[in-house]
């Protein structure tokens, strides 16, 4: 199998986790590819136009990248639930006009010349995101999160500032997207506004439903769906129409997911000897 | 546990199991009820309102049959056992919350038709609830807790039942209320109507049954008539409390 | 009739924990609360009862922050916190459980009583450099055991919380609000739907916690709770307080008897 699909593997690692990130406080954003997009400009105007080291110009447009998503979380995250991912699908499309005009960046004919990517750089990201993520999680932050994910009202009066833990969750997600973008611009040499519409973030939504919403939910399930298709040369251009079918087959089928949290939970059950909780 | 010929007539389950999970919330429950009140008291947990939810067909045992006029139901679907006139009322009774409290109490007569008698079933049910009527525009969900309690009940009255079943009617209710409801439910038996309690206030539950049993643990420990309960010291302690 | 009459404005002192001066709520049309005073001594124990629909759960989550009352001050402690946010309120000391009951469901029973200390620990962005492993964490976890075995649920600590009955849901509920070491805690229907034995563990656990300095405000139908535990009472009715009083006071007057009370009592 060719280095290729292990770079996207990468990608699509980060960028799901940017996701996870969001939903795992509760806030379902499909913002992921305007950060995506965001990110990916930045970086390469930066590394071509600018001529700056690569993880330089990672580093900073995931820094800019985090400050427009902070900024833009105060008005979206009044929304909630279904009203907040119709919103940012929203913000997808107005990123992508937005990228269109700008003639500095290429507008439509895109932007290209980006290089510097291989795959080790590829997964040190990939493995400083899950080590972000791992750290979250375990650590008060997170379940601050999952406290406002279960119950954001109960959440706020055990004296949570919800606001403030939202709009932390976007930032973190809008950067993490960041990363993934520059790092998809760089390997692809070339990059269009097309690139990062609402598809992206809907395919990205399928990779964290289909492992289940877990850590190791998106370790499993992000290679199993970008390698598959590559698995079927003759689908070619069709590759949506196998997203669709895996969508309805793992709703009817397993809607939990991969690897869901109850799953997750009872095998760290099997181990719990190990972790020095109090026994029974 | 035991199982009474004579007092089965109307409902009788046996040897009832139901599983939750992993865990076995009822483990071999029998008893039979026929025209009369029949109260089940016992600590939160201890399989109260599963039984109530195996019996309307809500959950589904793992063994044992029920037997509702003589005919056993234990794999029919809820709405079957609905339309065969055994209504359940959930604890904290559910009410269809954007639609009005009027709207909410038609909708017990929907397998009645608009008969003359739905019009003075529902006045009986505004002359016990007075705040019913006087919010019967109102949209139920801005009913207060005990307010959508009453209106579980009226509803539920309203669609004509043969054997009524109710779990914990009381909660969350003012004493005022709770004496209100349990006269209802008394005029209720005194119109024939087979009823089926459960209730953490036993004081009450067992003053308006004739016969009750203790559940824990998902099995039958005590049964008895309701003076032979009230007077059982191990109820006293537990569930009845002295008198100030 | 004894009481305190009703629309004498109480005088203010030092020991009362909480003052409502006022306090109306409108819903739209409904006027939920109607110029309601309060005051709550400091370290006592004092009942909010009255029939349903009263605005006793609305009374409540004005005090605890849900919103803001359309009318009049609440102080606690001396400080206006009329209309701050929830978290703003909490963090001043102040915690509650909720009528119908309100856990995470899917965290652990350990976890929840855990995310309760998150008022008085670092829970932001700066946890992401401490350790969960850390001493701190460690004693933590000691104070959130204590506390579970204070309700009786230490050997559950492991369990989901949404697996627990309903009575033991009760009881974390009381063990999560109590984790952040509040000064006024606020028991919405804590009995609902416990037997009598339950209720009277209960009792004493809040007897407990007002020795320790808490000042507790509950509201409850259950007047044999309230008789146990109540230093004081008031008594709601149409969003008015129309009575308050010790609870003997209040159980034998007329007005309280026939709108909320009945005739026999347990």
């Amino acid at each position: 199998m060719s280095p290729v699909i292990w770079a996207y593997v990468g990608i699509n690692l980060i960028l799901t986790l940017s996701l996870y990130l969001n939903f795992y406080c509760g806030q379902f954003s499909l913002g992921v590819a305007a950060f995506m997009g965001l990110g990916a400009y930045l970086s390469s105007v930066l590394t071509v136009t600018y001529g700056l080291n690569l993880n330089l110009a990672l580093l900073i447009s995931s820094a800019v990248t985090c400050v427009v998503g902070v900024l833009l979380a105060f008005p979206a995250l009044r929304l909630k639930g279904f009203y907040l991912a119709i919103a940012t699908i929203g913000l997808v499309e107005i990123f992508r006009v937005m990228f269109k005009n700008i003639p500095f960046i290429g507008g439509t004919a895109g932007f290209s010349g980006m290089v510097g990517t291989s795959l080790p750089l590829i997964y040190a990201w990939v493995i400083l995101t899950l080590a972000l993520v791992w750290k979250i999680e375990h650590s008060r932050l997170g379940w601050a999160m999952r406290a406002i994910h279960q119950d954001e009202t109960v959440a706020e009066m055990t004296g949570l500032n919800t606001t403030y833990l939202k709009v932390v969750s976007f930032g973190i997600g809008a950067a993490v997207a960041a990363i993934g973008g520059g790092l998809y611009a760089h390997y692809m040499f070339y990059i269009d506004p097309d690139a990062f519409g609402f598809h992206r973030s809907l395919i990205i939504l399928l990779f964290l439903v289909f492992g289940g919403q877990t850590m190791w939910g998106i370790l499993v399930g992000v290679p199993i769906l970008t390698i598959l298709p590559e698995c079927v040369p003759q689908l070619g251009g069709m590759r949506m129409v196998f997203y669709g079918a895996i969508l309805v087959l793992i709703m009817n089928l397993r809607p939990q997911g991969m690897v869901p949290e109850d799953l997750v939970r009872r095998v760290h059950g099997r181990y719990s000897h190990m972790r020095g909780t109090r026994s029974q | 546990m035991e199982k009474t010929t004579n007092n089965s007539h109307i409902l009788q389950v046996d040897d009832l199991k139901v599983r939750y999970g992993a865990i076995e919330a009822i483990s071999g429950v029998s008893f039979g009820m026929g025209r009369e009140t029949v109260a089940i008291i016992g600590p939160n947990g201890a399989g109260k309102t599963t039984l109530l939810t195996t019996i309307s067909g809500i959950l589904r045992p793992v063994y044992g049959t029920i037997r509702y006029m003589d005919k056993r139901i234990e794999q029919d679907p809820p709405e079957k056992i609905y339309r065969a006139g055994l209504v359940h009322i959930t604890e904290r009774g559910k009410v269809f919350s954007r639609m009005s409290v009027y709207e909410n109490l038609l909708m017990g007569a929907n397998g009645r038709g608009r008969d003359k008698d739905l019009v003075s079933d529902l006045d009986r049910v505004f002359e016990l609830f007075p705040i019913l009527k006087s919010r019967r525009g109102q949209s139920a969900g801005t009913l207060s807790g005990g307010e959508q309690q009453m209106l579980a009940l009226g509803r539920a009255v309203i669609s004509r039942p043969r054997l009524l079943m109710l779990d914990e009617p009381s909660l969350g209710l003012s004493p005022l209320l709770v004496q209100h409801i349990f006269e209802y439910v008394r005029v209720l038996a005194q119109d024939g109507l087979p009823i089926l309690l459960v209730e953490q206030n036993a004081r009450q539950a067992l003053r308006v049954a004739q016969r009750g049993y203790v559940i824990n643990s998902g099995k039958l420990i005590l049964s008895g008539t309701s003076e032979e309960l009230m007077s059982n010291s191990g109820v006293i302690e537990a569930y009845l409390g002295h008198e100030e | 009739m004894g009481g305190i009459p009703i629309c004498a404005e109480p005088a203010r002192s030092e020991n009362d924990m909480l003052i409502a001066e006022g306090v109306s709520k409108n819903f739209g049309g409904i006027k939920a609360l109607n110029g309601v005073w309060l005051r709550v001594l400091r370290g006592s124990v004092t009942g909010v009862i009255g029939p349903n629909g009263a605005g006793k759960t609305t009374f409540f989550n004005i005090v605890s922050g849900f919103y803001a009352p359309s009318e009049g001050r609440v102080l606690l402690d001396g400080r206006d916190i009329t209309g701050l946010r929830a978290h703003q309120i909490a963090r001043m000391g102040v915690s509650r459980t909720f009528q119908v009951i309100r856990l995470f469901p899917f965290m652990t029973v350990l976890e929840n009583v855990l995310v309760g200390q998150n008022r008085n620990v670092p829970h932001g962005l700066a946890s992401l450099f401490h350790s969960l492993g850390s001493g701190k964490e460690a004693k933590r976890k000691d104070s959130a055991m204590e506390l579970l075995d204070f309700v009786g649920l230490a050997d559950h600590c492991d369990a989901l919380a949404g697996e627990l009955s309903y009575g033991s849901q009760r009881r974390l509920e009381l063990a999560r609000a109590v984790a952040a070491d509040p000064a006024l805690l606020l028991l919405d229907e804590v009995t609902s739907g416990m037997t009598y034995q339950e209720s009277m563990d209960i009792v004493e656990r809040v007897r407990i916690l007002r020795n320790k300095g808490c000042t507790v405000l509950v509201i409850e139908h259950d007047m044999n709770f309230i008789r146990k535990i109540c230093d004081h009472v008031a008594v709601l009715n149409f969003g008015c307080k129309i009575m308050e009083g010790t609870p003997l006071q209040v159980q034998r007057d007329p007005e309280v008897v026939e709108a909320y009370l009945g005739k026999d009592d347990q």
